[in-house]
């Protein structure tokens, strides 16, 4: 249910392209993820802001109540509220150097990093749909091969008949129970291709606006710290290290020749038009004596060959697509899982910048 | 002591992070370029990896001396942490680079035709393929993995051939029609479990299918391993924030380049062993009538011997023929369940666990285990 209130959700928001997020602010749009209401940046001065003013009244309620314990904590937390504006300087630097930065020049097919990325999903959703119609069409074609009843006489008189009838592909169906497993598994590829591309559209949008400010409001208190931290570590890691290393992901499937491969066409649903064919085939057997034999043995290796091809097809698909949907992105993500954490330990603690400040 | 501990040390690193870069230069290009096309082009992702190196090694440098200079001691010691990574960083990769030309030029050829596992073995059943026109390690592994794609899908066609002839007979219904009365009569229904048998074969040959294709696919990214998760690792060891996934990532690099090739030798021996001593391979059963013939008109007995035929129990003999131990099918069952999923699982596994110790030694604990899972 909550998958489904989820997805709902997801229907009706709108996404916007990461850098116009990053970089822009429309001060004439109310409601979009570039608007003066909706965008990190003003809601992180808000959020900076109100900081300061929290921890000015604490300040002042330490120093009525002559308590050094809230002075020195309230200082503490607007030092830190200090360093997390540079932390923030420097992300936005981080950012426009993201936004700016031509991955041309590192042999990557677009110039926008962000950009990368999406091609890198598109690509694996398409040979993951590749793979599912692939193996659709071999099910539903040695499925109905192997169903067609066939009925040929032997003594076709008038009082006394002599007839054989059967399935005489029915052995074909032998390889329709492996591939109907191979179906729940590539399906779980097609809806994993599609959902990395669907988180990073809501990361590209919704990350830097929503969690972003909220982190920089928490980090600044000592209570809230280290849930602050891990906050912004998501918003930020999330925002520049998942397209950064989905783009390089994608590098590593060059080609020999040094071009990329091109997104996989979705193969059409032709084991209908086969069966037919098929079908149209058998019918004169029918009506020859011992025509079910006579039919087997001309027809059943052609369509043995015909199945065993689409099997081995789909088969071979559904093992690339694994690779590229699977294993690949499992190292991608384990590799941010850790950057994620290291920066959450480093920014949800308080940064001593006593000796840097005696340095200078 | 401590001076001249620490000159040496710095000499060292001068030395390893001159010649670190010199190790990425391709045979007929300069210094930071490989060749594409025949033509020399810039490989900026390995030149930034390189640069990143030598910049992390002069800041660290500066704060080393300046923490010198102001007496700072907490400085001082992370200048000394970081630098020390970042030799062991320049060590490591030095080492991996030295492994990796040692297992492709040295060892790989010296065990391509003979075994690591079993020195008496000699040359590979068919002789030793690939082993005359050597190129490197991982096109060894590659050649051997599509060979047993190969036996896979050749094995699938036969048992479908197979199938389909045990199906075309048990669905086979006679017909007799005497004026209004009518009688059918399924002769060979009894060899539906046959088919059961057959079908179960065929879904693990489809398993293997899909594994064996993953895996060619695995050792095909050897170029995307070393060309850009390496130097990527690199660039990101050298930042505070990235250090542990850049470690990660090195290590990920050198267990599937040196680890993975070197456990899929050692599968391949234990492969042509076993093949050596029970397997004789199912060449010959490729269409029904060779089956029939095979099979000592197993499936025409009833026909020609109605008042005689014992067809359950020649069926079981022909059974125990075809599955027991050296029996054709027992082969193809040991290649693809053992040789074709769980061997290789085996090595995925022990190279795993090695990247796990590689990446703890540059300071990166991964957990792999979603990895081991999903493979």
């Amino acid at each position: 249910m909550l998958a489904l209130a989820f997805i709902v959700c997801l229907a009706g928001l709108s996404f916007a392209d990461a850098c116009s997020v990053a970089i822009d602010l429309n001060f004439s749009d109310t409601a979009g993820p570039t608007s003066v209401g909706s965008n990190w940046k003003t809601l992180s001065g808000l959020g900076i802001l109100i900081s300061i003013v929290l921890a000015a009244i604490v300040f002042m309620v330490g120093k009525m109540l002559e308590s050094p314990e809230i002075q020195n904590r309230a200082r503490s937390d607007l030092m830190q509220t200090l360093i997390t504006i540079v932390i923030l300087v420097i992300f936005s630097a981080a950012v426009l150097a993201m936004c700016n930065f031509n991955a041309k020049q590192f042999g990557l097919p677009e110039s926008n990093l962000f950009a990368v990325s999406k091609s890198y999903f598109s690509y694996a959703t398409s040979i993951a749909s590749s793979a599912y119609i692939k193996t659709l069409n071999a099910v539903m074609f040695t499925s109905a091969l192997s169903s067609i009843y066939f009925s040929s006489p032997i003594y076709p008189f008038k009082y006394f008949s002599l007839s054989v009838s059967g399935t005489p592909l029915a052995g074909l169906s032998a390889v329709t129970g492996s591939m109907q497993l191979m179906m729940n598994f590539v399906m779980m590829q097609v809806i994993a291709a599609s959902s990395y591309d669907s988180i990073f559209k809501i990361i590209e949008t919704y990350f830097l606006n929503l969690f972003l400010p909220l982190g920089i409001v928490l980090r600044c208190f000592t209570v809230t710290r280290s849930l602050g931290g891990i906050l912004i570590s998501i918003a930020i890691g999330m925002f520049l290290f998942y397209p950064l290393l989905f783009s390089f992901a994608y590098l590593m499937f060059l080609n020999d020749d040094g071009t990329y491969p091109a997104d996989a066409g979705v193969p059409s649903a032709d084991w209908e038009s086969g069966v037919h064919a098929e079908y149209l085939t058998m019918l004169p057997f029918t009506i020859i004596p011992s025509g079910y034999f006579v039919y087997f043995w001309a027809r059943a290796g052609a369509m043995e060959g015909q199945v065993a091809n689409r099997f081995i097809d789909a088969m071979g698909t559904t093992g690339d697509a694994a690779l590229r949907i699977f294993i690949v992105p499992a190292i991608m993500w384990i590799v941010l899982a850790m950057i994620i954490r290291d920066m959450s330990r480093a920014l949800g603690e308080e940064v001593d910048i006593s000796a840097l400040s005696r340095l200078i | 002591m401590m001076k001249v501990r620490n000159s040496h040390v710095m000499f060292a690193a001068l030395v390893l992070l001159a010649v670190l870069p010199a190790s990425y230069a391709a045979t007929n290009c300069t210094l930071g370029s490989y060749e594409k096309n025949n033509v020399c082009v810039t490989d900026y992702l390995v030149n930034s990896a390189n640069i990143a190196l030598l910049i992390s090694f002069l800041l660290v440098g500066v704060v080393y001396a300046l923490a010198k200079a102001f007496e700072d001691a907490r400085f001082s010691n992370w200048a000394q942490t970081h630098l020390y990574q970042t030799i062991g960083t320049a060590v490591i990769l030095l080492i991996y680079l030295s492994a990796s030309v040692f297992l492709n030029q040295a060892l790989g050829p010296a065990f391509c035709s003979g075994s690591i596992v079993y020195p008496n073995l000699g040359a590979p059943p068919g002789g030793a393929r690939g082993c005359s026109d050597w190129t490197s390690t991982q096109v060894y592994v590659k050649t051997y993995l599509e060979d047993k794609r190969t036996y896979a899908v050749n094995s699938a066609r036969s048992i479908l051939a197979l199938s389909d002839c045990a199906g075309m007979v048990t669905s086979l219904s006679v017909g007799l029609n005497v004026d209004v009365l009518s009688y059918y009569w399924s002769p060979f229904g009894a060899l539906g479990s046959l088919s059961n048998a057959l079908g179960m074969m065929l879904t693990m040959i489809a398993a293997a299918v899909v594994f064996l294709q993953v895996q060619i696919a695995v050792i095909g990214m050897y170029p995307g391993l070393f060309g850009v998760l390496l130097p990527l690792g690199i660039v990101l060891r050298t930042f505070p924030f990235t250090r542990r996934a850049g470690g990660a990532m090195i290590a990920i690099a050198i267990g599937f380049t040196i680890i993975l090739p070197l456990s899929y030798m050692i599968v391949k021996d234990i492969d042509d062993k076993y093949w050596n001593d029970n397997c004789s391979g199912i060449e010959g059963i490729s269409s029904c009538w060779m089956t029939a013939q095979d099979t000592g008109s197993i499936m025409l007995d009833p026909l020609l011997n109605p008042l005689s035929s014992n067809l359950p129990t020649k069926v079981i003999n022909k059974l125990k023929d075809l599955f027991q131990p050296g029996g054709k099918y027992a082969c193809v069952a040991f290649r693809m369940g053992i040789a074709g999923i769980i061997l290789p699982m085996l090595a995925y596994v022990i190279t795993l666990h090695i990247t796990r110790g590689i990446a703890e030694l540059l300071g990166a604990d991964i957990d792999l285990s979603a990895l081991v899972k999903i493979l």
